[in-house]
């Protein structure tokens, strides 16, 4: 009984930063989040070849990553490696601003990691997706 | 096991050969097939297992050769073999016109690789000549003279797809390359030295990296190399044209650059040293370097550079905009020339120098832009320095700002400006005690600032705001920034409308980011009306007002949230409010608020007298929780009548988007609510 007692208190410990993000509101706008989530979507169309051809892959950590440069034309590699530091730039103020108007900046990690999960989940059939592993699958 | 020492492996080979065959059948003529099992080679980088000669008749004839094993350069290959369609086996020497190498495929599917081959070799002068033509029109050619003072090869390239040398080169297994080389390379060996001299041209090369982070496409290019050996020690000079092809260096991107470099130096297999390097190219402009690196260690003992005139405009495109883009910084437009030096030790800088000679650069929105940039920047990492920085002309947004002479002190990764006074209109910006230090995660800088009195007429028409009048002057004691945080020590005090503004918690996040965000307090007092009311159209009134904004959050230009009050000032001054200004707070209050005017009055007089006024708002979540200086029945009173004529005005609705009121208040200011007397 003990035993089951101690693993229900550590599956609760271990849920706690979960439930607290949960807790909060993800879909939160403020006006610097909806000007954030408005240039991510204006430059999806940009960075969407990149994923289709597994240029750029959705990393575990909620950013996006160059993982194969040479699917991308020479004379094309500098704009994609510009589009990806623009891209996660945004994505880490994003998560920074949804922390922040949930009135917790702490959670800031809680929130990328979930969107971490999100954005793998959204992603397209044929996408690069990186597993808690690391590794690189196609979706 | 037949040893055979290192170095001419396949001169030594061949002999070895045709010393078995003249030995083992001395005069046997005829038609008469021999099969000769070799053993196996080795010559330290080349090893041959079970090498086989099949000779269909010794005189001449068809004939193949075969081994089980090849080992260079720690690859392997097996079931090699090659055959001769007519080889001319003499006294005087071995010659194949029409042969062919044939590799093993690497899997079932494919075909196996088969390569035409020309060999002649003579016995007297050791003389051989080996041609190769893998593909049609692709020669590799390898030709060797002995002489009495040492032996010469003589490498001849015409098309040859270097790609083809990948499995030789283990280091270079990350790497994909290719492309065509033609011309000669000869290596002389003489007992005291080895000279080699290379005259090649490269076409169609390409080469990749794994990731695709460096990467090069249709490249032309041509080399020269003179080298000399003597004991251990290389010396060498090489040139390099390179007139045509892409190539991308993360985060950089060249597109036929048309550079030519030329180098010397000496390597000794523990060093490699360059004496003197000088890259050049329109889009470059001219690069001097030199320098010591230790191979075992990894790292460079000592270098030095220097670059020419540097011209920004062709440099910036593509070299420093892809390293902004790459951090997502600022999108620049730059002109000007600029020089930079340096000396590097064990990897890190000891010492620089920067040049600039009339540098502008604007950013791409327009938000600002700097011009007429004169620079003289040295640095060194343990000692102090002075440098100067010239600006003719500083503008942000609409606004003028310059000259600018910053006189800086440096040392090790931390500047100081200990003061600077730069123009402002008619005032001054006053800079001191600024110090800045790069850390290697983050940066900070702290400064104490202030501007004294600028005119309001001046500053407003520059930044193309509502004409003010009177002065501006602020004082900030301390201001820093941590990182992307700036924030404020102290208050930043600021005369305004005959008053003084005074903000205190000031801090601004991510101020050159997507969205800042600004946090205050602010504090009004005693502001002048009558000027306040006249800068925005509103009508008049005489008077003065006391101001509190508490808790103000900004992102962006968008108020998030605050606190905030306005009412006349204690004191005793005179209090007239017109009949326009009446109707505008009226028209802020909402719909509600004209009502309580009392209209009789108001049409009769001009202007009225007031005991005091006011408003709150409390903005939360878009909407304004609104108030005024005292409640009244079902409303809240903004003017308060006192004396002769007076007049009261109370406001009804308590709650209003701050959007709208926004719209009231511009709709107010640019005159387009005209007061309607009845």
């Amino acid at each position: 009984m003990s035993i089951l007692i101690r693993r229900i208190a550590t599956v609760l410990a271990l849920s706690l930063p979960l439930a607290a993000v949960a807790q909060g509101n993800l879909e939160i706008n403020t006006p610097a989040i909806t000007s954030l989530k408005g240039a991510m979507q204006s430059r999806h169309g940009q960075l969407a070849p990149y994923y289709a051809s597994g240029a750029v892959g959705i990393a575990r950590d909620g950013s996006i990553v160059l993982r194969d440069a040479n699917a991308i034309p020479l004379a094309q590699r500098q704009t994609a490696t510009g589009l990806v530091a623009a891209e996660n730039n945004d994505r880490a103020a994003l998560y920074r601003e949804i922390a922040r108007a949930n009135g917790h900046p702490e959670w800031e990690a809680e929130v990328r990691s979930t969107f971490g999960q999100r954005w793998a989940d959204k992603a397209q059939p044929g996408w690069f997706v990186q597993n808690a592993a690391g590794q690189w699958s196609q979706k | 096991m037949q040893r055979i020492p290192a170095c001419s492996s396949t001169l030594r080979l061949y002999a070895f050969v045709v010393a078995a065959a003249s030995l083992t059948l001395p005069g046997s003529g005829g038609a008469q097939s021999v099969v000769l099992s070799l053993g196996s080679l080795d010559a330290g980088v080349l090893r041959i297992d079970d090498l086989r000669l099949v000779l269909a008749n010794l005189r001449g004839g068809p004939a193949d050769l075969s081994l089980a094993r090849l080992t260079a350069a720690g690859q392997v290959w097996r079931n090699l073999s090659a055959r001769c369609e007519r080889i001319d086996l003499t006294r005087e020497g071995l010659a194949c016109e029409r042969g062919e190498i044939r590799l093993p495929a690497a899997d079932a599917q494919a075909k196996a690789l088969v390569i035409p081959l020309r060999f002649n070799w003579r016995s007297a002068t050791g003389a051989f000549d080996l041609a190769l033509e893998p593909s049609a029109g692709e020669t590799w050619r390898v030709a060797g003279v002995q002489a009495a003072g040492g032996r010469t090869a003589r490498l001849v390239f015409d098309h040859a797809d270097f790609g083809r040398l990948r499995p030789l080169l283990p280091l270079a297994k990350d790497w994909q390359f290719g492309g065509r080389v033609s011309g000669e390379a000869i290596v002389e060996r003489a007992p005291r030295d080895t000279t080699v001299k290379a005259n090649l041209t490269l076409d169609e090369t390409r080469f990749a990296d794994a990731a695709g982070a460096h990467a090069g496409e249709k490249i032309a290019a041509t080399l020269k190399l003179d080298a000399r050996q003597q004991g251990s020690r290389w010396s060498w000079q090489a040139a390099v044209n390179w007139p045509k092809g892409d190539v991308y260096w993360a985060p950089f991107f060249l597109a036929s650059p048309g550079v030519a470099l030329t180098a010397s130096g000496t390597f000794d297999g523990k060093q490699a040293a360059i004496g003197a390097m000088r890259i050049e190219g329109p889009s470059l402009g001219q690069i001097d370097a030199s320098g010591i690196f230790d191979i075992a260690a990894g790292k460079i003992t000592t270098a030095s550079f220097a670059t020419g005139m540097l011209d920004l405009q062709q440099l910036a495109p593509g070299f420093i905009a892809p390293l902004l883009e790459s951090l997502a910084g600022p999108k620049l437009a730059w002109t000007g020339q600029a020089r930079v030096a340096g000396e590097i030790r064990d990897n890190a800088f000891q010492s620089a120098n920067v040049t600039l000679r009339q540098v502008a650069l604007r950013e791409a929105g327009g938000h600002y832009a700097l011009e007429g940039i004169d620079a003289d920047i040295p640095w060194r990492d343990d000692a102090t320095t002075e440098a100067q920085v010239n600006i003719v002309r500083a503008t942000l947004g609409k606004l003028p700002i310059g000259p600018i002479a910053l006189p800086l002190r440096l040392r090790g990764q931390a500047l100081r400006l200990s003061q600077a006074k730069i123009p402002l209109l008619d005032g001054e910006i006053v800079l001191d005690d600024v110090r800045f230090t790069r850390g290697s995660e983050r940066s900070n800088w702290r400064a104490a600032i202030a501007v004294t009195p600028v005119s309001m007429e001046k500053l407003t028409e520059a930044l193309g705001w509502p004409r003010m009048s009177g002065i501006f002057s602020a004082s900030i004691p301390g201001i820093h920034q941590d990182g992307s945080t700036i924030a404020l020590d102290g208050a930043l005090v600021v005369q305004v409308f005959d008053g003084f503004a005074s903000v205190t918690d000031l801090k601004l996040i991510e101020p050159f980011g997507r969205v800042p965000r600004l946090f205050a307090d602010v504090e009004l007092r005693n502001l002048d009306l009558e000027m306040l009311t006249r800068t925005f159209s509103f009508g008049t009134i005489t008077g003065r007002i006391d101001g509190d904004l508490k808790g103000l959050e900004v992102a962006g230009t968008r108020p998030l949230r605050f606190d905030a009050r306005i009412e006349s000032s204690p004191g005793d001054y005179r209090k007239r409010i017109s009949q326009r200004a009446v109707q505008n707070i009226s028209a802020l209050g909402g719909a509600g608020a004209a009502a309580a005017i009392q209209r009789s009055v108001l049409r009769v007089f001009e202007e009225f007298s007031y005991g005091k006024l006011g408003m709150t708002c409390a903005l939360r979540d878009g909407i304004c929780e609104m108030g005024g200086v005292e409640p009244a029945p079902n409303g809240y009173v903004m003017v308060k009548g006192a004396g002769v004529p007076a007049i009261s005005v109370i406001g009804y609705n308590r709650r209003v988007d701050w959007e709208e009121l926004l719209a009231r208040l511009r709709r107010v200011t640019e005159g387009n609510m005209k007061p309607v007397v009845k």
